[in-house]
């Protein structure tokens, strides 16, 4: 069990909005490094027995990819590094480019948490609130696409047993695949009849209906809430007073620590590595627990 | 009535007040943050529209379906790698539902498809685009006599509008990947996000165009069948 898999979809949301909106607010290096440690470190945390070597790989590529292109685009800056075919590459700009990578790296690594958390009942929970008929569509599809997922199967089982399908030829192959595919299609719709008869007997469309969920609002969630909301609320003051504008080019702004920009970056660190702590201390707990019986 | 003058209005401003905050606040320079409020905002009143009024039963579960077997679709023809139906049978929708049960289509199997496919912040995206071209798609069918529908059913048609939506959704996806690696928009890295992706375009064209002719016909006649016979 993971410690955020126990807060209120509207929480997680909030949660995520915050943090996404930050990362890409400002190409600050303080906060960008902030933001990848906290988002990998988090992943990390999340995802642990079943981290995979490829994709940290996969995403080291990107991040050095966009750290390389970036000085082939941009030839602002003043400190020359070399000549690349008579175009000068600059020190500003692969500063810069390092800066979008890690904002890219940043965001993606978020999103994937926000998909280990973010499961499609809660994102229905939420839906639903807002749109009920919205609401009532996604979880139809949700529901549809396993279902018609294991149809085609047996579908294309009884194809193949019929005689269809079974030589090498691609295009063979492929007929098959649509045959199976248009048969899928007839019962799926004929299916899909009977369910609209059946929701309009049980009086689907008549008045207020009631959704059933399992979420309820507790006591961390309102913590969680006004804790992002203080946070960003800080850091967009301490911006207003001036932190987190940085330029790279013509020259990188050089840092200041004046009390506006410490603010802002210890809320920035604070806000970004509390879901690892958050995650870290449940962990910890867990195996006091557990050695304690 | 009011109220929807009201809603359309506040919609039609959020959209320049959005740029707007973008030039005032972050001195025109998050560009990536601004694009994907924008999507979000374009995406409201299509939803919105299809909230607010009274649906039969039927037309909905049509919807679904469709929408779950262009998801289902990604799976079930994984044998052959970037050739995916997904866009086709958006389109399809589009033209025997109507454009708004084609932009509902296609942002729906983009959000659901992502769920097993990664979400990201590339979501909205692909949510807009493939609304928008099952939007398209379904605009010449509210012709009189039904003749956009018939016009659309032509393979001359459905070769021509294949190809180019693989060409748009290549094209709107590449603005997210510059904005995304750039923060700001520049032309030259546009471009050369353009042509990196020249192969998968024109595999996107193609796949839209052989499965749009491959299963135009058929699903076609089996929706018009279904129909008409329970009076959709």
């Amino acid at each position: 069990m993971k410690r955020f898999d126990t807060f209120h979809p509207a929480a997680l949301l909030l949660f995520y909005i915050c943090i996404l909106l930050l990362s890409m607010l400002s190409m600050d290096p303080v906060l960008l490094l902030a933001s990848v440690c906290g988002s990998i470190s988090f992943y990390c945390a999340a995802a642990y027995p079943r981290l995979s070597a490829r994709s940290g790989l996969f995403f080291c590529v990107l991040f050095l990819l966009v750290t390389v292109t970036n000085p082939l685009f941009s030839h602002n800056g003043v400190t020359v590094l070399f000549y690349l075919n008579h175009q000068p590459v600059t020190k500003e700009a692969i500063c810069c480019g390092a800066a979008l990578g890690a904002m890219l790296l940043s965001v993606l690594y978020w999103c994937r948490t926000l998909q280990i958390f973010m499961t499609s009942d809660k994102l229905l929970y939420l839906f639903g609130r807002i749109s009920p008929s919205l609401g009532l569509l996604l979880s139809m599809c949700l529901r549809f696409t396993p279902v018609f997922r294991r149809q085609y199967q047996n579908i294309h089982q009884v194809q193949k047993t019929l005689g269809y399908g079974g030589s090498d030829q691609p295009l063979d192959r492929i007929r098959c695949h649509v045959r199976s595919f248009g048969i899928l299609v007839t019962w799926s719709m004929e299916h899909a009849i009977e369910t609209a008869d059946s929701m309009n007997g049980r009086g689907y469309g008549l008045g207020q209906r009631t959704a059933f969920s399992l979420f309820c609002w507790r006591l961390r969630d309102t913590l969680l809430t006004v804790f992002c909301l203080a946070a960003t609320g800080g850091i967009l003051a301490c911006r207003a007073y001036g932190a987190l504008h940085y330029y790279y080019y013509p020259a990188m702004t050089p840092h200041i620590w004046d009390a506006p920009h410490v603010i802002c970056y210890s809320l920035v660190w604070l806000l970004m590595l509390s879901p690892v702590i958050l995650e870290g201390v449940e962990t910890l707990r867990w195996n006091y627990c557990r050695s304690a019986i | 009535m009011n109220k929807k003058i009201i809603s359309c209005c506040l919609i039609l401003l959020a959209a320049p007040l959005i740029i707007a905050m973008g030039v005032w606040m972050f001195q025109d320079r998050r560009y990536n943050l601004i694009i994907l409020a924008l999507v979000l905002v374009s995406m409201i009143p299509f939803f919105l529209s299809f909230e607010k009024r009274q649906r039969p039963t039927r037309r909905l579960m049509l919807i679904a379906v469709l929408t779950a077997l262009s998801v289902a679709s990604r799976f079930l023809f994984a044998e052959i790698p970037f050739f995916k139906p997904v866009t086709s049978i958006v389109i399809i929708t589009g033209i025997y539902l109507g454009p708004e049960a084609g932009f509902l289509c296609g942002s729906f199997s983009a959000l659901l498809s992502n769920f097993y496919f990664g979400q990201g912040p590339w979501t909205p995206f692909q949510m807009f685009v493939w609304g928008l071209v099952g939007f398209l798609s379904g605009l010449p069918s509210l012709l009189k006599n039904k003749d956009g529908r018939r016009m659309m059913e032509h393979p001359a048609a459905l070769v021509l509008w294949g190809g180019f939506s693989g060409v748009i959704y290549s094209l709107v996806m590449d603005v997210w990947t510059t904005v995304s690696a750039d923060s700001t928009f520049s032309w030259a890295r546009y471009f050369s996000a353009i042509t990196l992706s020249l192969p998968y375009t024109i595999v996107y064209g193609l796949s839209n165009i052989v499965f749009l002719l491959l299963l135009a016909k058929p699903l076609g006649k089996k929706l018009r069948r279904v129909m008409v016979k329970y009076g959709i």
